[in-house]
């Protein structure tokens, strides 16, 4: 999503009033300590594979010739008490562009005998990739043994990066002795923040001469283990930083969304030249739009025709200078999606408002830190319906858009009527996914009237919204063999035979959002049957496909995510013998809840009916939000072995009067 | 083909309107070869083998034609080129043939830029690409590279690949050598493949022409045999030459040939020389009088110490490294490995100790049949003691002493005695009562749960791949792990409890013993309960189906067993109870016994799979075996009250 950048106000410092001193940075002459330090470290330290005994960074924003550039210094001591350890540090890999430069670059092995290795020049290899003028700096660390202790010191020159850089601090190896700098001429002024439970930085102007310098330091920082529904990058504790201020260009409220938004609803809204205007006119007439269309239908249809005739490509093979272009080569960008789509919604008169935002899963959308590189996506929002499009995804449809983009805020951008001017204003939107978002329904019947040991069997799987799209997508792209091979995996989960012959409906990328994705198969089998002399045992609950559990989980750490609304609805029908009879049906009662207030959130339910020989059974289980907080857990949890325990229910049915 | 797995996610555009004759060659090939993405028309492979400085020299040009069959693919307009010292790419050039109106225009590509990917597996080689981007791509267009190389060493020319990611419509290959040269080839899964072939012998040279029609596209399956083994591919070798003073030069004639080519490159490694190294081998052997524990403390001593890490730069790729040099870095390959076994086994007197070179289980070659260094990836040591071969791979850490690396099983060894003596030896599999899985569990009813403990324990194979998937996990990771490997029932199955004994311990079997619930495993129905005693689902989880083409290839044999003693519930008696089965099948076989005790009931079964390969034609055997496991496994044991 190269596209934001050009709506950036390039921040060009003033540096006239900072004079260069001898020295570029403040720790040019930073190296590691001759004498060798000694850690006491408790029993549990040693059992870790790799320990960090000390995390120092420096970022120093400094201007030189080649403008304004970032120091990051970069000095870790790590000890690997397992081969594991040694395994996942034996390895170094440097990337280097022309925004990146190593200036320095030592690291030494310091083993428990008290050997010293030290790289050389001659340890590293280089691999060079013309095309985008990078390379790698690679090596492999001689003399590693276990509790080995590798000291690395390296100085990265790059290009600073002023709009919203993250420093993450945690990670998946226990920490001691971390140290973060942030470094910049006091003529410029930055914002700091840090997340996830990390202490403040503290500001100070008196270390360094004529800088400003924010700090942290920590003792420890534990690792931080995954945990099953969760956002494990946006709970590590990390640092933003970004330039608010250029003093000495009287430069102030920099890389604040204002100026992004009217910029780029400039760009958008621009006035179109003849050709497109004509060319755009003629593309509207050629959609067809059902007779008495809502507001949803017309939305749905520009979607669907763009989606079907456009194809959203890279930057690189593209250059669209107008909308007519677009129109004409049939692949566009995703700026050129916007714009196409913005100035077809215009045209009819159709509110939409651009939402830019990012994954959720990379780093959630700070409202209230304008990080412009968090920039990264687009979105329509129309405040009619209160849903959201994403022009640039070629297989999700309105009101759906990709999950990442969602349960995350986003840059609105808009204008307001202020005193008979209309003037562009931004506004932090909460993007909420459709709590009809996956969708998923099962019918299946069994039938025992004519074989006990091999019941018919009908399945029939109907899928909508995300749910549908991964079949209905892929089936315009492969061909009967592969979609057969689908179809077989898919289908394994419910019955555990293979080899069937399905009926499918709905593949292909026209049906996208338009109708379900429904398969459906006959068979005889006893795949799900145990057996006991005269009685059979029917695995009813096997024929949901095996289900996630979380029976036995450490306490929890982390609030619960998940990646969208989901709604799976099974509905069996199972038809016996009349001599034979139905035992233990109670287990085929389930309620499980999750409230808010009087509202329930996620659920799962399970019931039974009986009609004779007939037996019903009607399954629902819900989860209508992403996000639970961590409080909720223990319900949440519930509702989740609900359905695993649903998955190992038996049926027991024994001859009448047996 | 890089650009192939960007293809897979793919995005279509719909069909463009081609006109006229463009038109209809298109719908052609949509006849012939339907739902694809692109074709290859033409690939072809030109080789001219000539005497240069009194020596034969190999140069290939390469041509492929690739029709697209869509509009639009993403990634399909980036194409790379590689090759490498030994193969260097002379000459390279590139262009579209997009269809205009109703004709061909060519669009030639004008940037070639170098670039060098890293790779998981080897951690530096020569291996570079050229990285081009065809433009004006469009359905019906056709992406054209044609690719000149020169081979560095007659003895790395090699084979052709008549298998690509998309069917291929025409596949030529020419080889004209001068007469002073033999060649000699060997044509590999053509048997049902027609295709015509020609051999003219002119004045000076001779040429071999093949030439294949419509040859189908390459499918991944699970659980089968490397792309080798059903690749339809010819391999090629100089056997001998004439030199400029008359005398004929062997090059690859036979075995013996290739073992002297090979023995060069081992030739000059020096003996270990480095006080600390002396000193660590002096320590590991020091008190010990037997040979054998010598031979296997130094061979543990580097499993454990030297890391694997690959270089194959050049001849990097083909020499070991000195030994003093690995054991300074702590780490190397596995020609690093079985060199610095070598030196130290000489050095502590082990003196029947052999450089040895082999092919890893992704290769079908076998060595005299055809005498290239391509039926070699491997190298490893073997130790000749008592009459036996000890075979030495230190690249697998975990590996149990005396065993070798399960992937060169049955493969075939070059042993290299001296600098002119060679043995040819292969590698036995290794037997299922080697690698075990066994079981023993101890389990009553309680209520509704099913309770119990039991150990497991892993030997062999079975053992190595576990340690090998778990040695890094620790804390949460490793109970989660467990859980998952020890689950028996279902997923309700709850670890109470476990004890891991011999982790390390490179030469006994892991054991865990643990305690365990399975929640709501008891049915009830009136006076009656009903359990599944068959815990473990064994010998029924592979996937077959008809459409499968290839083999099935597991890595090894093994032998799973569960042996349970069920406490009969006080105040119970059996009702009814599954018969014991012997399920037979020639790779294959399920034994399951179950003895009835007064208060318990014993139920003990095994599952053998006797076979690596199992060919293709046993498959329905296989199903049906797989049909009667899960058959009996899907038995219970009911108990009804005793009035």
């Amino acid at each position: 999503m190269k596209l934001i950048h050009k709506f950036i106000v390039t921040i060009t410092l003033v540096c006239s009033v900072y004079i260069l001193s001898s020295q570029n940075y403040e720790h040019e002459k930073y190296t590691w300590s001759d004498t060798l330090q000694k850690y006491d470290l408790t029993e549990d330290e040693l059992k870790k594979p790799v320990i960090f005994l000390k995390d120092k960074r420096v970022f120093e924003i400094a201007v030189d010739k080649t403008g304004v550039v970032t120091y990051e210094l970069k000095h870790s001591i790590k000890k690997v008490n397992t081969d594991h350890g040694i395994e996942k540090n034996n390895k170094v890999y440097i990337y280097e562009s022309k925004k990146n430069e190593v200036v320095k670059n030592q690291l030494r092995v310091i083993n428990p005998n008290g050997n010293i290795i030290e790289l050389t020049k001659d340890d590293i290899q280089e691999a060079v990739d013309e095309s985008t003028k990078s390379k790698y700096k690679y090596y492999a660390v001689r003399g590693l043994e276990l509790g080995s202790i590798i000291e690395e010191v390296v100085v990265m020159k790059t290009t600073a990066n002023l709009n919203g850089k993250i420093i993450p601090i945690q990670a998946s190896d226990y920490k001691k002795n971390i140290d973060i700098e942030i470094i910049y001429p006091s003529f410029l002024k930055f914002e700091v923040k840090s997340y996830n439970g990390l202490p403040k930085s503290i500001i100070n102007d008196t270390i360094y001469d004529k800088k400003i310098c924010h700090k942290i330091t920590l003792d420890t920082c534990d690792e931080l283990e995954d945990e099953k529904y969760s956002n494990y990058k946006a709970n590590l504790k990390y640092i933003a930083y970004k330039l608010i201020a250029n003093k000495a260009a009287n430069s102030y409220n920099l890389n604040s969304f204002n100026s992004i938004a009217e910029n780029f609803h400039g760009i958008i809204y621009k006035e179109l030249d003849k050709k497109s205007d004509k060319q755009l006119s003629e593309y509207l007439s050629k959609i067809n739009f059902k007779e008495n269309s809502t507001l949803d239908d017309s939305i749905k249809t520009i979607e669907h025709s763009i989606k079907l005739d456009i194809v959203t490509v890279e930057d690189m093979p593209v250059n669209n200078e107008n909308i007519a272009q677009i129109i004409q080569s049939k692949k566009a960008t995703d700026q050129d999606l916007v714009i196409l789509y913005a100035n077809l919604f215009k045209t009819l008169g159709i509110s939409s408002h651009v939402v830019i935002t990012n994954n959720r899963f990379n780093s959630p959308f700070d409202q209230k830190f304008e990080n412009v590189n968090q920039l990264e996506a687009f979105l329509f929002y129309f405040p009619e319906t209160k849903k959201f499009l994403c022009p640039g995804d070629q297989s999700s449809r309105y009101p759906n858009f990709p999950y990442n983009y969602g349960s995350n805020y986003g840059l609105l951008i808009k204008t307001q009527d202020i005193g008979g001017t209309e003037l562009v204003v931004k506004e932090m939107k909460k993007i909420d996914i459709p709590m009809d978002y996956g969708k998923d329904s099962l019918d299946i019947t069994y039938d025992f009237t004519e074989s006990l040991s091999q019941p018919k069997i009908k399945i029939v799987s109907t899928l909508y919204g995300h749910d549908a799209e991964n079949f209905q997508f892929a089936y315009s792209f492969i061909d009967d063999k592969q979609k057969k091979d689908m179809l077989e995996s898919y289908i394994k989960n419910y019955c555990g035979e293979t080899e069937l012959e399905y009926h499918h409906e709905n593949g292909g990328k026209e049906y996208l959002g338009q109708k379900p994705f429904i398969v459906s198969t006959e068979f005889t089998s006893n795949k799900l049957l145990e057996k006991n002399g005269e009685n059979v045992i029917l695995k009813l609950g096997e024929s949901i496909g095996p289900q996630a559990e979380l029976y036995q989980e450490k306490e929890r750490a982390m609030p619960i995510e998940m990646p969208f609304p989901h709604t799976y609805k099974r509905h069996f029908k199972v038809i016996i013998p009349t001599d034979y009879e139905y035992n233990n049906l109670e287990a085929l009662n389930i309620t499980h809840e999750l409230k808010e207030g009087d509202k329930v959130s996620s659920a799962f339910y399970s019931s039974y009916k009986l009609d004779g020989n007939t037996l019903y059974i009607d399954v629902a289980e819900f989860y209508t939000k992403t996000n639970y907080p961590k409080s909720d857990y223990p319900a949440f949890k519930n509702i989740i072995n609900a359905a695993a325990d649903f998955n190992k229910i038996k049926i027991i049915l024994t001859k009448k009067g047996g | 083909m890089k650009w192939g797995n960007k293809l897979v996610l793919a995005l279509i555009l719909l069909a463009s309107n081609l006109n006229g004759q463009v038109e209809e060659y298109v719908k052609k090939l949509e006849a012939k070869f339907p739902k694809e993405n692109f074709i290859t028309t033409l690939e072809s492979r030109n080789f001219k083998i000539v005497m240069k400085n009194n020596k034969p020299k190999v140069y290939m040009e390469s041509y492929t034609e690739m029709i697209l069959m869509n509009d639009y693919l993403r990634g399909i307009d980036e194409a790379s080129v590689g090759y490498s010292k030994f193969r260097k790419l002379t000459d390279i050039e590139a262009w579209t043939m997009t269809p205009v109106k109703d004709e061909y225009k060519k669009v030639k590509v004008s940037k070639f830029e170098t670039k060098k990917e890293l790779d998981n597996s080897i951690f530096h080689d020569d291996q570079e690409e050229k990285v081009f981007i065809f433009s004006d791509l469009k359905k019906g267009a056709k992406r054209c590279t044609k690719t000149n190389y020169e081979f560095e060493l007659p003895e790395m020319f090699d084979y052709v690949i008549l298998m690509n990611q998309s069917p291929i419509e025409q596949y030529d290959v020419i080889i004209e050598i001068e007469n002073d040269i033999s060649l000699e080839f060997k044509e590999y899964y053509l048997e049902n493949k027609k295709f015509d072939f020609e051999k003219k012998v002119e004045k000076n040279k001779t040429i071999y022409t093949w030439k294949f029609k419509d040859l189908p596209k390459y499918k991944s399956e699970s659980a089968s045999c490397d792309f080798l083994y059903f690749a339809p591919h010819i391999r090629f070798l100089i056997s001998q030459y004439v030199d400029k003073s008359g005398s004929t030069v062997r090059v690859l004639k036979s075995a013996a040939d290739l073992y002297k080519y090979n023995y060069q490159y081992t030739a000059n490694l020096k003996e270990c020389s480095l006080p600390e190294y002396k000193k660590t081998i002096d320590s590991l052997v020091s008190g010990v009088t037997n040979d054998e524990e010598k031979a296997k403390r130094i061979y543990q001593w580097v499993q454990k110490n030297i890391k694997y890490i690959a270089f194959e730069s050049g001849f990097q790729g083909y020499i070991p490294r000195d030994a003093d040099d690995i054991f300074a870095k702590k780490f190397g390959d596995c020609k690093d490995m079985a060199n610095i076994i070598h030196k130290s086994f000489k050095y502590a007197k082990l003196d029947s100790v052999y450089l040895t070179w082999i092919g890893s289980d992704k290769l079908p070659y076998k060595i005299e049949e055809f005498p290239i260094p391509g039926v070699f990836n491997h190298m490893i040591a073997i130790w000749k003691h008592n009459g036996r071969n000890y075979i030495l791979d230190a690249t697998n850490s975990y590996t149990k002493w005396d065993l070798p690396s399960s992937f060169i099983q049955t493969k075939q060894a070059l042993i290299g005695l001296s600098p002119t003596e060679y043995e040819i030896y292969t590698i036995p599999a290794v037997s299922n009562e080697n690698n075990l899985k066994e079981l023993k569990v101890k389990a009553r009813i309680a209520g509704d749960t099913l309770k119990g403990s039991g150990t497991c324990k892993l030997s062999g194979y079975l053992k190595d791949y576990f340690i090998m998937r778990s040695d890094h996990l620790k804390g949460n990771d490793r109970f989660k792990f467990l859980k998952n490997f020890l689950e028996l029932g279902n997923n309700k199955f709850i670890l109470e409890k476990y004890t891991e004994s011999n982790i390390n311990e490179l030469d006994s079997p892991y054991i865990v013993s643990f305690e365990f619930s399975i929640l709501n495993y008891v049915s009830k129905i009136k006076d009656e309960l009903f359990i599944n005693p068959y815990l473990e689902k064994y010998g029924t989880t592979d996937d077959l189906n008809d459409r499968r083409v290839s083999d099935i290839k597991l890595d090894f044999h093994s032998k799973q067993s569960l042996d349970i003693e069920f406490e009969i519930p006080e105040g119970y008696e059996i009702k009814y109870k599954p018969k014991n089965e012997n399920i037979e099948f020639d790779e294959l076989f399920f034994i399951s016994d179950l003895k009835d005790k007064s208060t318990t009931f014993n139920l003990y079964y095994e599952f053998v799979h006797d076979f690596i390969v199992l060919p293709k034609s046993k498959y329905k055997n296989l199903k049906d075996f797989q049909n009667k496991v899960i058959d009996l496994l899907s038995e219970t044991i009911s108990f009804k009250k005793t009035n």
